[in-house]
């Protein structure tokens, strides 16, 4: 195995927290585990755990925010289990690339489908959000919670494009 | 010349355009502009001095650039024609993980070879002078260099500015319990050219970069301290929550504008290479 420099093995403690756990434990153990190269060991080895742990969170805490700005209604309607459906989710799945909050956004979701938090997705959120990063030009969509002033209503949701691409929506607002 | 001006936010686009006398430039992230925007762009250059600034090169990471992200990133410097380009002394991914946020690099010889090599090849690429940022970070990460003169050297091997993040600067000062103006002496002050500034966010005992409040006094007087100490040429508000906020910024700007115009250092003598 080739031994790690120290940037690879920082990105796993950091993405990894079964492996900050063993990191606590045993330091020596784990840098010989992954293995660290030579050079690296003793800096390896000197990482703040307490430190360590609040970057950590910190990376979450990020693509938390960033994600609560995609799905917001969704974010509201977990209400205090937000933060920690989000971190279940997060540290198991990591997002690539310049799209990585709208991806890690929709992967999020996904995870509350499968994880038995279903009735919180705001199906109008949802939509617009698959939407926007597929190439369909138009679709619609009987939902029962688009926004009108604070409320969630009944509608239907037209979503289209606009020629340069830009997705729209506009709704007809049933049972007002 | 001096440019203070504001991040590009999709949340302040219309304010943007409707052309506040106070916001000077306007400094662009990148990667909002690599699936398109072009046009948009075409606009804001018409309207504003731009700066372009990137978080996703990575330029921490050992090993060759991502040639794609590159690629993109060159994209829209060339539609955007920006006075120069800025990106982060950080990493945000490894060979096998992107974390998507910027992280600390060890202070080290080896270290600042990476950084040199990717910085010059990313100038090189865009034809544009590069300036590179201070990150904030929870961890500490010792070397055989200091941070500041891991930063000097840089800038001077590299031919690249600073782009002095006050408020990282200020944070880490409180999280990790040092002197913001004996490190800020510690810089060679002709590299500063330019500074990002945000109202910082207090939780838990610890001082956060959420870019979400508007700039606090004590934070200000650093800003003054800096304006004082280097000839910086452009201070950029980087707001990124809590919006609306355009009068906050506005007071803001207006105040920037007041400690440029009070500060001491002559912006003409920099010997950054902007």
């Amino acid at each position: 195995m080739t031994p790690l420099e120290l940037t690879t093995a920082l990105a796993r403690l950091l993405a990894d927290a079964e492996l900050r756990s063993a990191f606590i434990g045993d330091p020596v153990d784990v840098a010989d585990r992954l293995p660290i190269r030579d050079a690296d060991r003793d800096a390896f080895l000197s990482l703040n755990i307490e430190e360590l742990q609040r970057q950590a969170m910190t990376l979450i805490d990020k693509r938390l925010h960033e994600v609560g700005r995609i799905i917001p209604r969704t974010m509201q309607r977990l209400g205090c289990q937000a933060r920690s459906e989000f971190v279940r989710y997060a540290n198991q799945n990591w997002s690539t690339g310049h799209k990585r909050h709208v991806d890690d956004a929709t992967a999020f979701i996904r995870f509350l489908m499968t994880n038995g938090s279903r009735d919180s997705i705001c199906r109008s959120e949802h939509n617009w959000l698959r939407f926007g990063i597929s190439q369909r030009r138009f679709e619609w969509h009987l939902v029962p919670d688009l926004l009108v002033g604070k409320k969630g209503r009944r509608a239907i949701q037209f979503l289209y494009r606009k020629n340069d691409g830009t997705p729209r929506q506009f709704a007809l607002y049933l049972n007002l | 010349m001096r440019w203070i001006g504001v991040g590009y936010r999709r949340e302040l686009a219309q304010w943007i355009a409707s052309r506040p006398p106070e916001v000077g430039c306007l400094e662009i992230t990148a990667e909002h502009f690599f699936d398109g925007g072009k046009e948009k762009l075409s606009k804001l250059t018409k309207d504003y001095p731009l700066f372009v600034h990137g978080l996703g090169l990575s330029l921490g990471t050992p090993g060759p650039l991502d040639q794609s992200t590159l690629d993109k990133f060159a994209a829209v410097v060339e539609a955007a024609q920006p006075e120069w380009i800025s990106e982060h002394v950080a990493f945000t991914r490894s060979e096998e993980i992107d974390l998507g946020h910027l992280n600390p690099i060890p202070p080290s010889v080896e270290t600042l070879a990476v950084l040199v090599d990717h910085a010059i090849e990313v100038s090189e690429r865009c034809g544009r002078t590069l300036i590179l940022e201070n990150i904030t970070t929870h961890l500490r990460l010792d070397g055989d260099l200091s941070e500041t003169e891991f930063l000097n050297k840089l800038c001077e091997r590299a031919g690249c500015g600073l782009l002095l993040d006050v408020t990282n600067l200020f944070i880490n000062s409180r999280n990790h319990k040092f002197d913001a103006g004996r490190w800020l002496r510690e810089l060679e002050p002709s590299r500063i050219a330019q500074l990002h500034v945000v109202g910082y966010s207090l939780r838990d005992g610890y001082w956060h970069d959420l870019h979400a409040e508007p700039i606090q006094n004590d934070l200000f007087e650093l800003v003054c301290d800096v304006l004082n100490y280097a000839p910086v040429r452009s201070v950029i508000i980087e707001r990124d929550a809590r919006f609306p906020c355009t009068d906050e910024l506005t007071q803001d700007l207006k105040r920037l504008e007041s400690a440029f115009d009070a500060s001491r250092t002559d912006n003409s003598v920099g010997t950054a290479p902007c």
